[in-house]
């Protein structure tokens, strides 16, 4: 009987651990959940998504919930994996009993898509550019500028503002990058342009020399980066470490503090676009009390996890009963305008969100309007 | 609606059951640390999933994803023929991270990062598997075959030639043992479950990408094998059962939302370590890997 010991013991402690730290669920509030990943290689997002949720969830609390009831946000850590996130999918859903779900990776929205379709589970996803979300379901919303619209517009820019009739792209080998890459493709050349040299790296990389250096061989004079914070930052730093003067091109993930800290002076110049409406005093109200709360400037996965949980909010108190998901369903198809801290956001009937996109520059280590 | 969650989590158990026991008949039965498998299972789960999307009967996918990861088996035996212990655990990982990037570049084929959605849920005879409970009872019903195949070539002739090459690989082969074609066969056995296991979990999740193929994903089964006890089936079992189930708990722990997810992390590393502390060898081991 001594082998058997040792399970028996992990058993009883875990029980153990479970009675002592075990929350039993508050009544009388309105629970949302958050699949964000917490942990892992795409941790960076979730703990920026769970900023913007928590200080949205706390403002609404203070000017006094929905119809009296607070808020009170459940998170759960996906890793970023699908097979996690449905294993937190089931707990938040089948044992707590969520109808309404914040999610932050593609990868997790697709694998829970058929089962929330199936159980009318809403699904808000934050960021994600992964094409199939569109198509995933009726319950299956996300907000984001999505790349097929940013593309369009940065094309026109090159193209006819700026008028490079030739460009470079170097694109992060994810969904978000394959997507930049194949929209602004298609965009650039209908005008008329041609895409030189297209470079491809893996995500989490920080040497690009040696594709920074056939760029700088295919001698273009302006390269498009379809990239993550991190990695554009690397990029435009080892650009200008190998000498190569081209003038850049990037989508949202741009304005992210970890470009200025990396890439510093190398940095400047940079054109992009990007839905943080310089001229708007709500952003900037926004930024003030992040700043406060978390000593820095929020990035775009924070501000746009913010407006998803108003959204949500501002819908939830429609309805007669907030956490009934065909109710919020029905009416957030009806969100049209919505003055968030990311502009004005319109839900289409894709549950896809339209949202103004303005072009910026960076400027002497500032994120500024870009004026021609 | 407690029984939807333990429904999920028992088709995961079924899932890297079949994982780990193919594993063990590699890693613990032949003495080949084979961290290749993630690979296989990867195959398998492309092949079911692009043949699926196709239009083929679930039947005939799960079969050739067995059959596809068995070729890629056979193929990794011949040249890891004569490396052995750590070096083979370096050339086999190797494996792994060329399948993971094959899957991730080959866009024409495998969508790279896009992945592959809308995999059909499996049906047999006309029956549709559509919800969790006849997933799982298929879950089932093919763990309990592969654990039964697996169980009998353990204890045939050919299973002990196997631990022989294991425990003395010169000795087995002054006795008249072909130890090459004996481990490239335990190499494709493994690799054809691994494949069965990929298959299911394809369309079980209904959606794949190559993120659910990579180091991260290969450290549990790994972990499972190595507590459960090289070389014994049952402590596989156990192990499945207590490490898939052993995050969930974790999951019920009322956390401060600012160290969540860290904490559970934390946790889990330290029921390994203690597990590994005082049971080194895992629950039911006989013997340590070289």
């Amino acid at each position: 009987m001594k082998k058997i010991w040792i399970p028996i013991i992990v058993v009883v402690i875990i029980i153990g651990v479970v009675a002592v730290f075990y929350k039993p669920a508050s009544k009388g509030t309105i629970k949302i959940g958050a699949l964000f990943s917490l942990t892992g290689t795409t941790s960076s997002y979730g703990e920026h998504m769970k900023e913007g949720t928590d200080l949205a969830k706390n403002e609404i609390n203070t000017q006094g919930g929905i119809k009296g009831k607070k808020i009170e946000i459940v998170y759960e850590d996906t890793q970023g994996d699908t097979q996690q996130g449905i294993s937190a999918y089931q707990k938040l859903v089948n044992i707590e009993g969520l109808r309404v779900l914040l999610v932050g990776i593609s990868n997790v929205v697709l694998g829970i898509a058929p089962l929330a379709e199936q159980d009318q589970v809403l699904v808000f996803a934050i960021g994600t550019a992964a094409a199939q979300i569109s198509e995933a379901g009726d319950f299956i919303f996300r907000h984001n500028l999505l790349p097929q619209t940013e593309a369009k517009v940065l094309a026109d820019l090159v193209y006819n503002k700026k008028e490079y009739k030739e460009i470079a792209g170097i694109f992060v080998n994810t969904e978000s990058g394959v997507s930049y890459r194949d929209e602004f493709k298609k965009n650039y050349e209908e005008l008329g342009g041609k895409i030189k040299l297209i470079e491809m790296y893996e995500k989490g990389a920080a040497d690009f020399k040696t594709q920074l250096t056939k760029i700088k061989a295919s001698g273009v004079k302006a390269v498009f980066a379809g990239s993550y914070i991190k990695e554009l930052g690397y990029i435009l730093k080892q650009s200008k470490e190998l000498g190569l003067d081209v003038q850049w091109f990037s989508g949202y993930p741009a304005e992210g503090p970890e470009v200025l800290d990396i890439a510093r002076d190398s940095a400047n110049g940079l054109i992009y676009s990007h839905f943080f409406n310089p001229e708007s005093p709500s952003i900037k109200e926004y930024q003030k009390k992040y700043e406060e709360r978390y000593g820095r400037s929020s990035e775009f996965y924070a501000a746009l996890a913010y407006d998803n949980v108003k959204i949500l909010v501002e819908v939830m108190k429609k309805c007669s009963n907030p956490e009934d998901s065909v109710c919020i369903k029905s009416e957030l198809y009806k969100i049209k305008d919505f003055p968030g801290v990311t502009g004005k956001i319109t839900i289409n009937d894709r549950g896809d969100t339209s949202k103004e996109i303005f072009m910026k520059t960076i400027k002497n280590g500032q994120f500024v309007p870009y004026e021609e | 609606m407690f029984s939807a969650y333990l429904i999920h989590l028992l088709i995961l158990i079924g899932i890297y059951l079949i994982l780990a026991i193919a594993m063990q008949l590699a890693v613990g039965f032949t003495g080949l640390l084979n961290l290749g498998h993630i690979a296989f299972y990867c195959v398998g789960a492309y092949v079911s999933a692009l043949l699926a999307l196709a239009g083929v009967p679930f039947w005939i996918c799960i079969i050739l994803a067995g059959i596809g990861a068995m070729f890629f088996g056979f193929l990794l035996a011949i040249p890891t023929n004569k490396i052995k212990g750590d070096y083979l655990a370096l050339a086999t990982l190797g494996f792994s991270f060329v399948v993971y990037a094959v899957a991730l570049n080959w866009t024409s084929l495998t969508r790279g990062p896009l992945g592959l959605p809308g995999i059909p849920k499996p049906s047999l005879f006309g029956f549709v598997f559509s919800d969790n409970l006849s997933f799982l009872i298929l879950t089932l019903i093919i763990g309990a075959v592969s654990y039964f195949i697996i169980n009998r070539i353990t204890k045939s002739p050919f299973g002990r030639v196997l631990e022989a090459i294991r425990d003395d690989e010169l000795a087995a082969r002054v006795m008249g043992k072909n130890s090459f074609r004996m481990k490239s066969y335990a190499l494709g056995i493994s690799a054809f479950f691994a494949g069965i296991a990929g298959s299911l979990y394809a369309h079980y999740i209904t959606f794949i990408d190559p993120s659910s193929f990579t180091l991260m994903q290969l450290i549990p089964v790994v972990a499972i094998v190595i507590i459960g006890g090289l070389a014994s089936l049952k402590g596989t079992i156990i192990a499945t059962i207590v490490l898939t189930l052993l995050p969930e708990p974790l999951r019920f722990i009322g956390f401060p939302s600012s160290i969540i997810g860290p904490a559970r992390q934390i946790l889990y590393a330290l029921f390994l370590l203690l597990i590994l502390i005082y049971k080194p060898r895992g629950f039911y081991g006989k013997f340590d890997l070289e």
